[in-house]
């Protein structure tokens, strides 16, 4: 038996070191995904200064609305793609005692938010994988435990970056291409100047149809998550509720706040997805009401949501975006008499 | 829980480990538990049926090892068995949307009743007939009746074997379970290499041909000739995969505990004959229907004074035996008509072996020449009948084989059935050409394992770590269902 511990150890340790050289070397030559890389820099940001950051955004990619150079902060955006309300509270259980000049915490509100299981998805499963196997949480999410248990086994391994749907399709010819030379996620859109420096941005007539594909996507989706999760609303609620608990315990600020949204994503969206935007506007209200949370609901800013230059596509806006929309940030908090830097 | 699923990664190593660890005396318990675990981490209420069918055959297992009267051996018998099949029968064949059910339910007061929350419960089909053939084989006196409840449940519910095969026989399980295992290298090792081998079929071949499979049966009507005609070649492929990948994995996880499961397949694309096929397809199954309804039925033919040769001896046991394997799968058309059709091609090739016997000429051709074509006739009449299996309704089946060889041409077109392109399809070619290698290895004797073993170490090493990393770099990973968990 000693022999078959021996062996089994040896082959264990063989097949996660060549699964690190492989996933390496895949995700290297041809990534599948920039959320994971994006992400990977936002912690090694935030560990590298974590002494000296005083504000952190959170949420999924919507909440990369915020250029802490405009509010003059020491800040970190620790958004994660498509990220739901579960993983935003583990996120910050993994940030307890990490960060002790933290003072403001920005969570963004997306009209779905409260409509969001990334584990009742399939195209997003992989996702909640890529969460629990960057982020340092020691248990899942209620009954989570498959994908927690592959998040952990990734994290070790990088077996999600070899198995890949693609089955290796793309990295071939990466391989043997200057890889560097290759860009795996082109962008059709226009670059244009204004008085917010050099910005890419879509076209008023790419915008609409991009409205009007993603607002569909965005709408069904999470119906069918909201259907394969009963109660999601009160659950999603809850997870906030106690991450806002949570943050305030430790005497952080907490404001959360929705971001704008270009126009024709706002009236697509409002097609088949007004009960979401309704029961997500009734929940923040709760929030507030209970927690004395501040919100602050751009997405229908017209100085905003009307200006195709200001959007990376119809529900992100770009770095001209990013600048106009903090300066407008800025302004409310500052309005309010209650934002001190 | 699925075999290709992270929750029995985890799951199996831990019930192998507590396997070898705890006493003797304790294992049934641990490996009971473990089988209801993982029956009950799909559906956790569908174990009450598991249960029902497990204490029904329990009891009529008792009685009839004491009862020494015909009459009421025959009637506790028969009582078993119209229970066991009415179960069967309720979740498999009954459809409660059918207005009728609802206006009964409607009269009985029940509103709330829902038929789509009913599900087909997982391996209802194996585990029916496991029980059946233990209550038929104590009735015969072939074996003694198992007075240990847990043992007698753990036989049922054995979770290697539990959702789809293959189908055990009580004479050669229960021992088992009362066998004393010792952790043996050998056992583990071969286990473990059968397992992976498993995985390699069914996320390699198995589900990368379903991506083609499902979009050519998924709306038939879209296509014609060539895409019809490899969409057909590629189920056959993936259902083999899938099904024989399922056994193997099977029996890869019992024999690392150091059970013995009944072989479910023996290269069947080799078959010579259509019931040279049935004894290298779904072995344990065919079996089964073999033991309990095919020799019954000759016997009861004989007894009538109907000679083996006479017409009725030569067509009514196959074709009964074939229609009762279409409907273990369902009771669709499609799955009926698949039963037939291997009935009738059964009694073909019956009678013609009987008359070539007589016949006074005879074809001459080179011996391998013959055994090719018997082959491939062999592999063509199964693929044929194949369209029925796999055929969403009789409509696509039969609108299938009207345009087999309607624009019967390559076209580029063809190349993108599978969402990967070229590349899909020469992974998939080339995983099928290593399968066929490994299948003409085994079929000279003794199978790949002697084969690799005499190779130097490290030349092993490399065999096993290609395996595995060729499993995570070109199988199709998301935990599809097994084609067979589903009957």
């Amino acid at each position: 038996m000693q022999k078959l511990f021996l062996k089994t150890v040896f082959f264990l340790v063989g097949i996660s070191l060549s699964l690190n050289l492989l996933g390496t070397l895949a995700q290297r030559a041809a990534p599948l995904e920039d959320w994971r890389v994006e992400f990977q820099e936002r912690g090694a940001n935030f560990k590298a200064r974590n002494e000296s950051i005083e504000a952190i955004t959170l949420g999924n990619s919507h909440a990369d609305s915020i250029d802490y150079s405009v509010l003059e902060m020491e800040g970190q955006s620790l958004a994660l793609a498509a990220a739901d309300l579960f993983e935003l509270e583990k996120t910050v259980i993994s940030l307890d005692d990490k960060s002790p000049n933290l003072k403001t915490v920005f969570i963004t509100i997306s009209y779905y938010s409260f409509s969001r299981d990334n584990s009742k998805f399939d195209a997003l499963r992989s996702r909640r994988v890529g969460f629990y196997s960057m982020v340092p949480v020691w248990s899942p999410i209620k009954g989570d435990w498959t994908n927690f248990l592959m998040g952990k086994l990734d994290a070790y391994t990088h077996v999600m970056s070899v198995v890949r749907s693609d089955s290796w399709q793309a990295v071939w010819p990466a391989l043997l291409l200057d890889a560097s030379q290759t860009n795996p996620f082109p962008y059709d859109g226009v670059q244009t100047s204004s008085v917010w420096g050099e910005c890419f941005h879509y076209t008023a007539e790419q915008l609409d149809t991009h409205a009007r594909e993603i607002a569909g996507r965005n709408v069904s989706s999470s119906i069918q998550m909201a259907n394969a999760h009963p109660g999601l609303e009160q659950d999603s609620f809850d997870a906030l509720a106690r991450t806002i608990k949570r943050l305030q315990a430790r005497g952080v600020r907490v404001i959360i706040y929705t971001p704008p949204y270009y126009q024709k994503y706002n009236t697509y969206f409002a097609d088949g997805g007004s009960h979401i935007t309704d029961q997500m506007r009734l929940a923040v209200s709760k929030l507030q009401e209970t927690y004395g949370v501040e919100y602050y609901d751009f997405s229908n800013d017209p100085e905003l949501t009307t200006h195709p230059g200001l959007f990376y596509n119809s529900d992100h806006l770009n770095e001209c975006g990013y600048k106009v929309f903090s300066a407008k940030l800025l302004e409310q908090l500052g309005g309010n008499g209650r934002f001190d830097k | 829980m699925q075999f290709n699923s992270i929750e029995f990664l985890v799951f199996f190593p831990v019930v192998s480990i507590a396997f070898f660890i705890i006493p003797h005396k304790y294992r049934w318990l641990l490996l009971l538990g473990a089988s209801y675990f993982f029956y009950m981490s799909w559906k956790p209420k569908y174990i009450v049926i598991l249960l029902a069918v497990t204490g029904i055959s329990y009891l009529a297992g008792l009685w009839l090892g004491r009862d020494k009267n015909p009459a009421t051996r025959r009637l506790v018998l028969t009582f078993s068995l119209v229970l066991s099949l009415g179960i069967l029968f309720i979740f498999k064949y009954l459809d409660f949307s059918d207005p009728v059910f609802q206006n009964v339910f409607g009269q009985l007061g029940i509103s709330r009743f829902e038929p789509g929350n009913i599900l087909l419960p997982l391996g209802i089909s194996f585990f029916t007939f496991q029980t059946i053939s233990y209550t038929i084989d104590v009735y015969r006196g072939i074996i003694k009746p198992e007075k240990h409840v847990g043992i007698y449940a753990l036989f049922v519910a054995f979770f290697p074997q539990l959702v789809a095969g293959p189908i055990g026989r009580a004479n050669l399980l229960l021992p088992q379970y009362r066998k004393t295992h010792v952790a043996d290298y050998e056992n583990m090792v071969s286990g473990l290499q059968r397992i992976v081998w498993g995985l390699f079929k069914k996320l390699v071949i198995a589900d990368r041909l379903a991506l083609l499979v499902d979009t050519v049966y998924g709306d038939p009507t879209a296509y014609t000739g060539m895409a019809l005609i490899l969409a057909t070649y590629a189920f056959a492929f993936q259902i083999y995969c899938d099904f024989s990948g399922y056994a193997d994995i099977a029996i890869g996880a019992a024999r690392v505990m150091g059970f013995q499961l009944t072989e479910n397949f023996q290269q069947p694309y080799y078959a010579q004959s259509i019931p040279d096929f049935w004894r290298r397809w779904h072995i344990s199954l065919y079996n089964w229907l073999r033991d309990y309804i095919f020799y019954p039925i000759q016997r009861a033919l004989l007894r009538r004074k109907f000679s083996s040769r006479s017409l009725v001896a030569m067509i009514i046991p196959p074709m009964i035996t074939m229609l009762a394997s279409g409907l273990w799968h369902g009771d669709n058309w499609t799955f009926i008509i698949w039963g037939v059709l291997h009935g009738i091609f059964m009694v073909i090739s019956v009678w013609w072996g009987q008359a070539k016997k007589t016949m006074s000429w005879s074809f001459a051709l080179h011996p391998k020449l013959a055994t090719g074509i018997r082959i491939f006739a062999t592999f063509n009449l199964v693929c044929f009948t194949w369209i029925f299996f796999r055929a969403n309704s009789l409509s696509d089946a039969v609108y299938v084989i009207g345009h087999l060889f309607a624009d019967w041409k390559l076209q580029a077109s063809l190349v993108d059935l599978m969402p990967g392109g070229l590349y899909d399809w020469m992974i998939a070619i080339l995983a099928i050409l290593l399968m066929e290698m490994v299948h003409i290895v085994q079929m000279r004797g003794g199978g790949l394992r002697p084969v690799v073993l005499a190779q130097p170490v490290w030349v092993r090493w490399s065999i096993y770590f290609a395996l595995v990393l060729v499993i995570f770099i070109f199988g199709k990973f998301g935990s599809t269902e097994f084609i067979y968990a589903r009957f």
